[in-house]
C-alpha cells in the first residue's frame, strides 16, 4: 500500500467515525427541537428540524419536577466538588512532605482504597446509620475524598522544583506559609483539571441517588431523566406529560420531543466544560499519573 | 530508641497543622472507605435481621456461601458477567489501537484536530444520557425502526429482544469510549522515537510495515497494561450501564453480578446473601488481577505495580 492510498483510506476511517460518533447527539437536538405536528408529519424521522422550536425547553423549564430536580443537581455538583477538592489537595499536600512522619502510612492507606472497596450493601449501610439517607449528603460525602486524584495530585507537588521550597524557607516562611501562599497556589492547574472531572462526575451520577434518595423530590436530573425513559416511574411521566397539552397545535410537543430535550439539557453543563477539559487531558497529566 | 523518639516527636511537631488538617479526611477513610470493607467480611457470615442490624444478627459461617453456590440462578449471572467482560475485551480492546494508529499517521492536522475534539465527547456523557440516545434510536419508534419501515420492514424490538441485548450494550460502550481510549495509545506513541520513522523511510518500508514494526511495538507495554487490568476486572462488567439498558425481559442474558447484588440487596433486602456474592466478586478479582500482573511481567516486563 503507497503512503497516498493509506493517507486517503485512514482519513476517510477517521471522519467515518467522527460523523458517526456525532450522529445520535445531533438526531436528539434535532428532534428536541420541533412541535408536535412536525414530528407527526415525519413519524419521529428527523434529523433537520424545519421550523425550530424550543416549546419542548419552555415546557420543561415551566415544570416544577424539572426546576426541581435542576437545582438538586446544581448543589450537588457545587457542594460536591467543592469539598472533594478541598478535601483531596490538603490530603495530596499532606502526603507529598517527604519529611512528614507517617506520610508512608497514609500512603499506602490510600493505595489499599483504590484496590478494595466496601462493596455496595454495607456502604449503603454506613450512609444509613449515619442517618444520611434522603439528604444532600448521601450524594456528595461518601465520594468526599478521591483516591486515585490524591496520587496524581501528590505526584504533581512533588514535581513542582524543590527550589521554590528552600528560598521560601530562607525568607522565613513556615510549614503553614509554605503551604497556603506558595505550594497551593502553584498546583492551581492540577486542581482546576481534578475540580472539572469532579464535577462531570457529579452532574453525571445517578446510582448513588438511585440508591440514597427515596424522596422523588429530591432526584436530581439524571435520576429524573433515567426515570423517564424506564418508566419505572409513571406519575414523572405524567408530571412532565402535562407540560405537553396546549390549546394551540403549534404549541404542542410530543411526549418524545420532550425526553430528547430532556436528555439535551442533561449533556448542555457537559459541552460547556468540554473545552476547558480538553485542555487538561490533551496535556496528558491524567496519563502521566497512571504510571506514575 | 532513645535516640530517635525525640526526634520524630520535633519532626512531628514541624507538620502539626496538617496533622490536623487531615483529622476530618482520616476519619473520612475510616468510616466511609475502611469501616465497610470490615462490615463486608462480617457481613457475609452473618444472617442479617433487619431489627438487629448488623451486631444483633448472627454468625452463620459459610452458610451463606454454600446458599448462593447452590443456586442455578448465581451461575447463570456468572456466566452472564464472564461472557459480557470477554465480549466487551474482544470487541473493545483493538478499535481505539486502530483509531489511535490512524490519527497518529494521518498528515492533515486539520482532520486530526477537529476529529479528535468531536471523538472525546461521548466519555463525559452519563449512561443515562447514554441510555436516552440509545432509546431516540433503537425504541420502537426509533430512528432505526423509522428507516427499517421505510424499507418495508417490521418494527424490530430492539431494547425488549435478548438477542439483541448484548450487542446492543457492547457496541455502545465502544461508541462511547473508543475515542477517550485513544489518549492513552497517543500518548505512548508520542514517546516513540521519531528517528525510527526517518529509518524506516530511507530503507523504503511502506505505511503498513512501518505499523507493524515500529508503531505497534511502540504501544506494546500500554497494551499490556490496559489488558492486565481489565482481565482483573473480568467481574466487573459495567453494573451502571447494563443497570438502565436492562429489563425484565432481558434478565436471562443481562443480568450480572453488579445488577444481581443490586437487585437482591437493596429491592429483596437480602443483605448477607448479596454481600456473600460481591465478596466472592472482589475475592475471585483480586486474585484475577495478582495473575494478570505476574503474567505480563514475566511475558512483556511491565504490570501495573
Amino acid at each position: 500500500m503507497s503512503e497516498r492510498v493509506y493517507q486517503w483510506t485512514a482519513a476517510s476511517i477517521v471522519v467515518i467515525i467522527t460523523i458517526l460518533s456525532l450522529v445520535p447527539l445531533w438526531y436528539v437536538i434535532s428532534g428536541s427541537l420541533v412541535n408536535e405536528q412536525e414530528w407527526m408529519e415525519k413519524g419521529g424521522f428527523i434529523l433537520w428540524p424545519e421550523k425550530p422550536t424550543l416549546i419542548a425547553y419552555e415546557r420543561l423549564l415551566a415544570g416544577t419536577a424539572f426546576t426541581q430536580a435542576l437545582l438538586v443537581s446544581l448543589i450537588r455538583t457545587v457542594l460536591g466538588t467543592a469539598l472533594t477538592l478541598s478535601m483531596t489537595t490538603i490530603f495530596a499536600y499532606a502526603v507529598s512532605r517527604k519529611a512528614m512522619p507517617w506520610r508512608k502510612a497514609l500512603l499506602f492507606a490510600v493505595l489499599v482504597t483504590i484496590l478494595f472497596g466496601g462493596g455496595l450493601i454495607p456502604s449503603y449501610i454506613v450512609v444509613r446509620d449515619l442517618h444520611m439517607l434522603n439528604t444532600i449528603w448521601a450524594l456528595v460525602i461518601p465520594s468526599m475524598v478521591d483516591s486515585w486524584s490524591v496520587l496524581v495530585l501528590k505526584q504533581f507537588f512533588e514535581n513542582l522544583p524543590e527550589e521554590m521550597e528552600e528560598s521560601a524557607k530562607i525568607d522565613g516562611a513556615g510549614e503553614v506559609r509554605l503551604m497556603w501562599a506558595i505550594m497551593i497556589p502553584m498546583a492551581a492547574p492540577a486542581m482546576a483539571a481534578i475540580g472539572l472531572f469532579t464535577a462531570v462526575g457529579h452532574w453525571n451520577a445517578w446510582f448513588d441517588s438511585l440508591i440514597y434518595i427515596d424522596n422523588a423530590q429530591l432526584h436530581p436530573l439524571q435520576l429524573l431523566i433515567r426515570n423517564m425513559f424506564t418508566n419505572a416511574s409513571l406519575s414523572v411521566q405524567q408530571n412532565l406529560g402535562q407540560a405537553s397539552y396546549a390549546m394551540n397545535a403549534h404549541n404542542r410537543v410530543s411526549i418524545e420531543t420532550l425526553k430528547m430535550a430532556l436528555v439535551v439539557f442533561g449533556t448542555i453543563p457537559i459541552l460547556c466544560v468540554y473545552p476547558f477539559l480538553q485542555k487538561h487531558f490533551t496535556k496528558g497529566m491524567y496519563l502521566g499519573a497512571v504510571k506514575g | 530508641m532513645k535516640h530517635t523518639q525525640p526526634k520524630l516527636i520535633i519532626r512531628m511537631r514541624r507538620f502539626w497543622f496538617l496533622y490536623l488538617l487531615i483529622v476530618p479526611i482520616l476519619i473520612y477513610y475510616g468510616v466511609m472507605r475502611y469501616y465497610p470493607m470490615f462490615l463486608q467480611f462480617v457481613l457475609a457470615f452473618k444472617k442479617y435481621n433487619l431489627l438487629g442490624g448488623v451486631w444483633g444478627s448472627k454468625w452463620v459461617g459459610w452458610d451463606n456461601f454454600t446458599y448462593i453456590f447452590a443456586k442455578d440462578e448465581f451461575y447463570q449471572v456468572l456466566s452472564n458477567t464472564v461472557i459480557i467482560s470477554l465480549l466487551r475485551l474482544l470487541f473493545g480492546f483493538f478499535p481505539p489501537i486502530i483509531l489511535a494508529i490512524l490519527l497518529y499517521d494521518l498528515q492533515s492536522t486539520f482532520i486530526r484536530r477537529i476529529s479528535q475534539t468531536i471523538l472525546y465527547i461521548p466519555h463525559f456523557f452519563s449512561w443515562v444520557v447514554m441510555y436516552g440516545l440509545i432509546f431516540a434510536l433503537f425504541s420502537n419508534t426509533g430512528l432505526i425502526n423509522q428507516i427499517i419501515q421505510q424499507f418495508g420492514g417490521g418494527v424490530q424490538n430492539f431494547l425488549m429482544a435478548p438477542e439483541w441485548f448484548r450487542p446492543l450494550i457492547v457496541s455502545s460502550a465502544i461508541w462511547k469510549e473508543i475515542g477517550w481510549g485513544t489518549i492513552i495509545y497517543m500518548a505512548g506513541l508520542a514517546m516513540v522515537d521519531s528517528t525510527q520513522y526517518d529509518a524506516a523511510k530511507i530503507d523504503g518500508a511502506g505505511p503498513l510495515r512501518r505499523i507493524w514494526h515500529i508503531t505497534l511495538p511502540g504501544i506494546r507495554h500500554v497494551m499490556v497494561f490496559l489488558l492486565t487490568l481489565s482481565l482483573g476486572g473480568v467481574l466487573s462488567a459495567g453494573g451502571e450501564q447494563i443497570l438502565l439498558f436492562y429489563n425484565p425481559a432481558t434478565y436471562s442474558v443481562g443480568d450480572i453480578i453488579d445488577t444481581y447484588v443490586y437487585r437482591q440487596g437493596l429491592n429483596e433486602l437480602q443483605y448477607s446473601m448479596a454481600t456473600a456474592v460481591s465478596l466472592f466478586q472482589s475475592a475471585i478479582g483480586l486474585v484475577l488481577i495478582l495473575v494478570a500482573n505476574a503474567v505480563s511481567k514475566r511475558t512483556a516486563g511491565t504490570g501495573i505495580w
